[in-house]
């Protein structure tokens, strides 16, 4: 009853107090929770622990000091020992108690709230042992403060206690070791945080921002008063208008007391924000080189089919492309992407603007155009070609049909499914002939699914023709193309075959070399390709070399074999690719080689804002499932356990600088009493209201200075220290790299807002102590 | 209400006057001090005696235009000493029965300070402030905070500080109580020099002995000045 009537007669006090205890065990009650919900080891909450631990030392024995007088009546009335130590600390222990149960109540709300917004569907949150524990060290180390600081009360020397006169506080040995302790500690967290490296997660490494700014904030603190120290030796220290500023900050480290924390709460923000916007970019990018668009729909039935639809239904290329993946064949990480470079900046050219791969538009663009693939669409297929000849020998003076050198081609094509099919002319059965001119005839066949774009792939002979009289095809038209003019085709030879061929006044010669087969025997081979193998235009990445094959850089091509590219460019990075492979035109390798190998990841490609018709015809023609987006992609990313665990560190960094804030607070609270007093002093010997005014708002600015400069050459060093050593994102060991470059864009403004939060505050709190403070309120009973 | 008292003419001597008229101050329905009139003199040591609570330290607030008056006026020279913020005026200084000094400032930053805020330079008002430490016999004690010294110490710190300054007004509330004989001696004579040097000195006081000492006396009670003996030798002046 007691203590609660003294807490209430205490209240700005034990109200900071109380709202410091809860916020520090709010924060490790959700971060532990939240780290338990996501996989994420628990010791991230110990950068908050500490930082609570530094606050609520400092509130602690602060709220011990007030009650000096107290302690000391205890002391007069013989308590001794345990009695006189429960009479120091049972005020702050109670508010603790009550702040701790509070602190679990409000981390319940919190850890409730976010688990609902931030994690997984489907995850509630029921607390665990891990929280209950986290809030048990938080009381209990908030206990152990204030036994250790009423205990260096406890034995001062009682007249002080009963004066209430305050003794200027030396160094005490103990603090001073805690100080060194928190700079080693910083030293040796950050030298083990980047050795160990973001793979290896330990409670040093997540320690190590918020122990760093702290012990920036004491280096910056000694700073301080040494500068102060100094400039009151100098002139313009010496100045009335900075006479009192430059010896309190030296003398007294009541209102730079703060610093520490407040450095270390911006630097723990720092990091935080460096880490979530490195992650994040790093997360986008990586979601943009897998996805590979906004939109991307797979296709089951082959990169000649995702390239045929694409065509089709965007005839114009500006929203769908085609692409086609190959994972290394070997198990490595070299991986092979077939792009259409026509295609590229009109569709994902503004997608990788501003990436590591948004550089590769025009390079892409300068591949050569000449080798393109060519489809070909049409129902039909004919073939003018020489009549068969008929070997007669007479028998009994009749003549017998002995032979006849008889041919036939067939025509291999890849049709709109992606399946290789072929054709044969003349058709069996002889139907679909008409002469077509002396010693000619015309042979048609019906062609199916080739209606978006069949590619040609290869001839076929089949037959015998001697080669006194061999076989002529003067045209072969497919889908009402003359093959025989285009030019690409190439006559084949293969001698262990037998067929041989040759090109001659736009029309091909096919003999055989036996000329024995009987009716309906004969060789079998190819007269003509459409040839794979000319060097196809890539782009690699720049590390690993590309293996050569016959002199030639060649990787593995889309249905599987050889194929040689002329490499182009190497850039670092490339998009699907990662940091090792090579982008290849997909115009120019499917030439030929409409097949596709297994193991290929094919898709077609979509700009987010294309219209609804071109999506229409793309889903009509069959070969396209459903889509995956790019930002589906990203959310996925952003739910992986390295996401959870930076988000909790923001969270964390949130926490932190509310605590400072409190801490900055309560700190200007309790010294409002005293500066009144020096006020009131300061006026009796005839300094003006407004000057002493002035001092503390040179107080506040020198202050926020110093918050700010250490905040910024804190932060800027956490992030240049820590962010490669902290867990960020699950980067595979071909994945991007993460840029850890520190980002002043953020570490500047957290670094100014500290010093402006400490600048408000004392100015605030102190801004009219100087009117206010008559010298008449300088009497014993008001004081 | 009772009637106003009598005004009361302490002293005589020289010209600059330290005056109540009529002087009452009454704080939360608590009347501190009864109408009353009196008047302080240059080159005279006054001593304001009374018990506890009887009013002094209020009716030098007042005199010394750090609190205004409930009703009537207190003027040094014709004008008023309340200057309406409850700042003195600069030719005032005080010996406040809480010191008033600045925690954070050393015993010579104490002194210094307030010859800094009438315009002396630094060097001379840390020369200056060195040297009424020495005449209190604390010039060791320039260096150390004065949160480091003891109750003693503070007060001379204080008398120090008001001496320093050359005031034509020097009020001083109980400055002795933290002192031994010797040392209560020495401010007494210390009161007698500036008293020399014309200005108006009062001491208020519990000590019969400072009360001895004073060129002249008036007795306070429950607010209201019961008494007041005039000196028996005009412009005398205890040895140094
Ligand atoms: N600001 C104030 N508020 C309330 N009471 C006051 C105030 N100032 C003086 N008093 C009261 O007036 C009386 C006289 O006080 P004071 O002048 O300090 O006496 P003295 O100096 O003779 O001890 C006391 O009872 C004191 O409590
Ligand atoms: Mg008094």
């Amino acid at each position: 009853m007691l203590t609660i009537r003294a807490i209430w007669s205490r209240r700005g006090r034990s109200l900071t107090l109380f709202l410091s205890g809860t916020l520090v065990v709010a924060g490790c009650f959700g971060s532990v929770a939240y780290a338990r919900l996501s996989d994420i080891s628990p010791a991230v909450a110990s950068a908050l622990l500490l930082l609570g631990v530094v606050a609520l030392a400092s509130q602690a024995a602060s709220s011990v000091d007030l009650r000096r007088g107290e302690i000391g009546l205890a002391q007069l009335r013989g308590r001794t020992g345990p009695r006189l130590l429960w009479s120091a600390v049972a005020e702050p222990v109670v508010i603790l108690l009550v702040a701790t149960a509070a602190g679990i109540g409000l981390g319940w709300l919190v850890t409730d709230a976010v688990a609902a917004r931030w994690l997984a569907a489907g995850v509630t949150f029921s607390p665990g042992w891990p929280e209950w524990a986290a809030a048990g060290v938080v009381f209990a180390v908030g206990v152990l403060v204030v036994v250790m600081a009423s205990w260096r009360t406890t034995y001062e020397t009682m007249l002080d206690k009963l004066v209430g006169q305050r003794r200027p506080r030396r160094a005490r040995t103990g603090l001073l070791f805690l100080q060194v302790c928190v700079l080693v500690g910083a030293i040796v967290t950050i030298y083990q945080a980047r050795q160990a490296g973001p793979r290896h997660i330990d409670w040093v490494s997540l320690l190590s921002p918020a122990l760093l700014g702290l012990a920036c904030g004491l280096v910056a603190l000694w700073l301080m008063r040494v500068l102060a120290a100094l400039a009151a030796k100098t002139r313009a220290g010496n100045r009335l208008n900075w006479f009192v500023t430059t010896r309190r900050l030296f003398r007294r480290a009541d209102s730079a007391a703060v610093l520490p924390v407040m450095i270390a709460a911006a630097v723990l923000a720092a990091v935080a924000a460096n880490a979530w916007v490195a992650a994040d970019a790093w997360r986008q990018d990586t979601a943009k080189l897998a996805v590979g668009a906004p939109i991307s729909y797979p296709v089951r039935s082959g990169a000649l089919s995702a390239y045929t639809a694409s065509r089709y239904a965007d005839p114009s290329g500006r929203w769908l492309m085609s692409a086609a993946a190959f994972p290394d064949p070997t198990g490595g990480s070299y991986r092979r992407v077939f792009v259409d470079p026509s295609r590229w900046q009109q569709v994902v050219g503004d997608f990788y603007a501003g990436t590591a791969a948004g550089t590769i538009a025009h390079r892409l663009a300068a591949f050569p155009q000449s080798a393109a693939l060519q489809t070909v669409t049409g129902d039909s297929v004919s073939m003018v070609a020489s009549k068969d000849r008929i070997f007669t020998k007479k028998h009994d003076g009749v003549p017998v049909e002995r032979y006849r050198a008889r041919a036939a081609v067939s025509i291999f094509y890849v049709d709109d499914k992606g399946v290789l099919a072929s054709v044969d002319l003349p058709p069996h059965g002889h139907d679909n002939q008409s002469p077509a001119g002396p010693g000619l005839v015309r042979s048609t066949a019906r062609l199916t699914d080739c209606h978006r774009g069949c590619v040609l792939t290869e001839l076929q002979f089949t037959g015998a023709a001697p080669q006194r009289s061999p076989m002529s095809i003067t045209e072969l038209r497919f889908a009402g193309q003359n093959l025989l003019g285009s030019g690409s085709l190439a006559p084949a030879i293969h001698p262990d075959t037998g067929v041989h061929v040759q090109r001659a006044d736009g029309a091909l010669r096919i003999w055989t070399d036996a000329f024995f087969s009987f009716y309906g025997y004969g060789s079998t081979g190819q007269i003509g390709t459409w040839p794979l193998n000319r060097p196809v235009a890539a782009l690699t990445t720049e590390q690993p070399k590309l293996d050569k094959v016959g002199g030639k850089e060649s990787v593995y091509g889309i249905d599987g074999s050889e194929q040689p590219v002329s490499v182009v460019g190497t850039v670092p990075v490339l998009p699907f690719v990662g940091s090792q492979g090579a982008l290849i035109d997909i115009r120019q390798a499917l030439v030929g080689e409409g097949t596709t190998a297994s193991g290929a990841h094919v898709v077609v490609l979509a700009r987010a804002d294309t219209p609804a018709s071109v999506r229409q015809r793309l889903l009509a023609t069959g070969v396209v499932g459903t889509p995956t987006t790019y930002q589906a992609a990203l959310l996925k990313s952003r739910q992986q356990t390295t996401a959870q665990g930076v988000r909790l560190y923001l969270f964390i960094a949130l926490f932190a600088a509310v605590l400072a804030l409190l801490t900055a607070i309560a700190a200007a609270a309790d010294q409002i009493g005293g500066r009144r007093q020096e006020a009131a002093s300061l006026r009796s010997v005839g300094l003006s209201a407004r000057g002493i005014s002035r001092s503390y708002r040179r107080e506040a600015l020198a202050l926020a200075v110093a918050v700010a400069a250490a905040s910024l050459a804190a932060g800027w060093f956490a992030c240049r220290a820590l962010l490669g050593a902290l867990p960020l994102v699950d980067a595979g060991r071909f994945g991007l790299a993460l840029d850890t470059a520190p980002r002043f864009v953020l570490i500047v403004p957290l670094a100014v807002g500290a010093g402006v939060v400490v600048a408000v505050v004392v100015a605030i709190a102190f801004r009219r102590i100087g009117r206010t403070s008559a010298p008449a309120s300088l009497r014993q009973d008001l004081q | 209400m009772t009637a106003p008292e009598p005004a009361v003419d302490v002293g005589s001597r020289r010209s600059a006057l330290l005056e109540l008229t009529d002087v009452e101050y009454v704080i939360g329905g608590l009347q501190v001090l009864h109408p009353m009139t009196l008047r302080f003199r240059a080159g005279e040591v006054t001593a304001l005696s009374g018990p506890s609570g009887s009013g002094k330290t209020t009716l030098l607030s007042i005199a010394g235009g750090l609190l205004r008056a409930t009703s009537g006026s207190a003027t040094y020279d014709g004008t008023l000493t309340w200057q309406g913020d409850g700042d003195p005026r600069p030719e005032f200084a005080f010996v406040l029965q809480v010191y008033g000094l600045v925690p954070i400032l050393s015993a010579r930053e104490n002194v210094s300070i307030a010859l800094r805020a009438r315009g002396v330079s630094p060097s001379e008002a840390d020369e200056r402030a060195d040297a009424e430490l020495d005449r209190f016999h604390i010039g060791d004690l320039g260096d150390r905070q004065v949160e480091e010294l003891s109750g003693g110490q503070m007060q001379r710190v204080a008398c120090a500080r008001a001496f320093a300054v050359r005031a034509a007004v020097l009020l001083a509330d109980e400055p002795t109580s933290e002192l031994d004989e010797g040392n209560r001696e020495h401010v007494m004579a210390q009161l007698h020099a500036e008293a020399a040097r014309g200005a108006v000195v009062v001491v208020a006081t519990h000590d019969p002995a400072v009360v001895d000492a004073a060129d002249r006396h008036c007795l306070l009670d429950e607010g209201r000045l019961v008494d007041h003996v005039e000196p028996v030798v005009v412009g005398r002046h205890r040895p140094v």
